[in-house]
């Protein structure tokens, strides 16, 4: 990892990304306040790795996805993908490096035109990206299709024929059928069956080591973070919270709200029943507000550690060890002379 | 089958035989094929399994909530603290639902009615079941919305759901389904919809409900980890049967069953990491065409020729730990009885 970092540019490198929704209101839909879905995002996905993004419904994972493909126009920020700037591409300058950079979405089904065989849909990417020879295009589905564990005649079938797990192998097959260098995956598991989710997973991994993909992988089951990815971001209220080397976050997590977030994956162990029974004694559940709090610490209202610093926290990342950092200057752990240790 | 609480008394729900069956156009479903199971007093029952294999059909089955057509209830005693409700009239049997046994369901936004408030919605079963003066009403739902973990009730009576966040939504299904005290309540995947750290809360609520107030629980879920915080005993369904049976720690210590194996082995976790993840091959199959014998061969690397042919025994492990495949019974030193 580090080697890696230090030699090869990022395969995508975002700072400082906002993707801001306004709010509309009254008869004339005036825009009343914006939504700071993305407020501020730094991220960096190394070549042949994955960064799991993970938070909860609403904390802008899925923005940032869309955002960096250019789905969305962002607000502010650098979206850096093999090193060019991309984030004021037009859309014409934009179609090489659409090829790229892929995505599969969590809802294999929704994602997959009901009406065309697995085999068009596959063969539409490869149109779209200049192979004109239909035989060409044919062969090349066929080799995709095995690629992901499906038999080459599955392209003449719709894809209502095939299961859950297998719509997400065509979904997997479609995105890699332009020969991406990145593919974000935006929860590619948490649809499925328990018993497929592993195939999936497996597949995932295989294909990273035989094809040097990078994943950016966003999810909201840790479990599944916690065995997939090299390094993990912990996003809340449209800022990242933590950042850190999987084992790292998973065995010393600093931020409060990582801290709240581990303790509340249900693991399958009985002998841990009860176990966070007192952290959630808590009587009701405050939610972020992406619309309120322009000002201090996102988990403010939240944070059982709080005081009248987090009031007016700068917007800043604070180290705790090499490639770990965290969004709350009382958790990394050196507090300098002051109080607060330096920034990055 | 053999009786599996430690507490000595009769269960409160037991189903015998349960068969329910959708009838298509050409086809038939078995999505419950003849399971049995009870709930004892006081107990937390989860039944588990992935989408298809009858978990919430059997659940719908127990309070007579089966569409008919095209569901059918083709056999089986439900037998709730000593009647029938599988033979109850519909009248006898709209004194239980939502009184004695209550049910919550997954998507708390769908099953609550967008244009009614909280109260309206919490006292509608009180209404029915037990009928008090306004003003009693009001303080019960009250006490209801606090007893669920809700802030400041009286200010959220009147409330429409779509004014709540999905984990307080959840909070006013269970003071619902609370509503008339119910001995049962059956849980529906619960918490799929939520975020984990909401999750964990309901989880809570549903255990420290359940001490306060002596009441058993059926619940419904796909996710083994959920199935280890709040289970006392664990059902699981594959296919519309029940292929293993016991208490939450010898599942999870010592599985039986190939499928159950299966699925413990294929959950992905931090400390698997760099080890490839186990996978059951094939999938889940279609409940009109399900393979013969053992619904699981085709998909079971312990599976012999008998499996093919044979509808596997249930075999039994001893303190309650049943599993329906007889090759590992048999391959543990253990005679199977048929």
């Amino acid at each position: 990892m580090k080697d890696r970092q230090n030699n090869e540019t990022p395969i995508l490198q975002i700072s400082g990304l906002k993707k801001y929704f306004p709010v509309r209101r009254g008869f004339f839909q005036r825009i009343s306040g914006w939504i700071r879905a993305v407020d501020g995002v730094d991220l960096s996905v190394p070549p042949g790795k994955t960064l799991g993004l993970v938070g909860e419904s609403g904390c802008g994972k899925s923005t940032v996805a869309r955002t960096v493909l250019r789905l969305l126009d962002p607000e502010a920020g650098s979206i850096r993908f093999d090193g060019e700037e991309i984030s004021r591409l037009t859309e014409a300058e934009l179609k090489p490096v659409r090829r790229k950079m892929q995505i599969v979405f969590q809802d294999p089904y929704g994602s997959l035109n009901p009406r065309m065989t697995v085999g068009q849909s596959i063969a539409e990417g490869l149109r779209a990206f200049g192979i004109r020879s239909t035989v060409r295009r044919q062969s090349r589905t066929a080799e995709l299709l095995e690629l992901v564990g499906l038999s080459a005649d599955s392209s003449e079938r719709f894809p209502h024929e095939f299961s859950g797990g297998q719509r997400q192998r065509v979904g997997i097959a479609r995105a890699l059928s332009v020969e991406p260098d990145l593919v974000i995956c935006d929860e590619p598991i948490s649809a499925l069956d328990v018993s497929i989710q592993a195939q999936i997973i497996n597949l995932l991994k295989d294909l990273q080591q035989r094809l040097g993909l990078s994943y950016l992988f966003i999810s909201h089951d840790l479990n599944v973070v916690g065995y997939l990815c090299d390094q993990v971001a912990v996003m809340y209220a449209g800022k990242i919270m933590e950042e850190a080397p999987a084992m790292a976050l998973f065995e010393d997590p600093r931020h409060p709200y990582t801290r709240k977030l581990l303790s509340a994956i249900p693991e399958p162990d009985p002998s841990r029943k009860g176990r966070t029974a007192e952290a959630f004694e808590a009587e009701t559940e405050a939610e972020p507000r992406p619309e309120a709090a322009p000002e201090g610490c996102p988990f403010l209202s939240t944070c059982e550690d709080r005081d009248a610093r987090c009031e007016h926290l700068e917007d800043a990342m604070y180290p705790v060890a090499e490639g770990h950092l965290v969004r709350c200057p009382k958790a990394s752990g050196n507090v300098g002379s002051e109080g607060f240790p330096d920034c990055i | 089958m053999a009786l599996t609480e430690d507490n000595a008394g009769a269960p409160l729900l037991s189903v015998e035989d349960l068969r329910v069956y959708f009838h298509g156009d050409d086809t038939v479903s078995q999505a419950v094929d003849g399971i049995d199971f009870t709930v004892g007093p006081r107990e937390t029952v989860c039944l588990v399994g992935e989408s298809g294999c009858g978990k919430t059909v059997s659940a719908l089955a127990v309070l007579g909530l089966v569409p008919t057509p095209p569901g059918r209830i083709v056999s089986g005693r439900i037998v709730f603290s000593g009647a029938d409700l599988a033979k109850m009239k519909e009248e006898e049997l709209r004194k239980i639902r939502g009184n004695r046994i209550a049910m919550v369901f997954q998507e708390p936004l769908t099953s609550l009615n967008p244009v009614f408030t909280v109260e309206d919605q919490i006292s509608e079963a009180i209404r029915i079941h037990h009928p008090m003066s306004e003003e009693a009403l009001r303080q019960r739902c009250v006490e209801l919305l606090a007893d669920v973990g809700i802030s400041s009730p009286e200010d959220r009576l009147s409330d429409y759901p779509h004014q709540l966040s999905g984990g307080q939504r959840q909070r006013v299904m269970i003071a619902m389904a609370l509503a008339c005290d119910p001995e049962l309540i059956i849980a529906d995947e619960p918490t799929t919809a939520l975020d984990v750290t909401v999750q964990s809360q309901i989880l809570m609520l549903f255990s420290s409900i359940q001490l306060r107030r002596n009441m058993s629980i059926l619940y419904i879920t796909h996710d083994l980890g959920v199935v280890a915080g709040v289970a006392d005993r664990v059902y699981v369904m594959y296919a519309g049967i029940i292929v293993e049976q016991a208490e939450t720690v010898q599942l999870f210590g010592s599985a039986k069953h190939p499928y159950t194996r299966g699925l413990l082995a294929s959950l992905p976790s931090r400390s698997r990491r760099g080890q490839r993840l186990y996978s059951i091959p094939g999938s889940v199959p279609n409940p009109a065409r399900k393979p013969s014998g053992c619904p699981f061969h085709p998909r079971c690397g312990h599976a012999i020729a008998s499996c093919r042919t044979e509808y596997p025994p249930m075999c039994d492990y001893g303190q309650g730990h049943l599993a329906r495949c007889p090759v590992l019974f048999e391959s543990a030193g253990r005679k199977v009885r048929r």
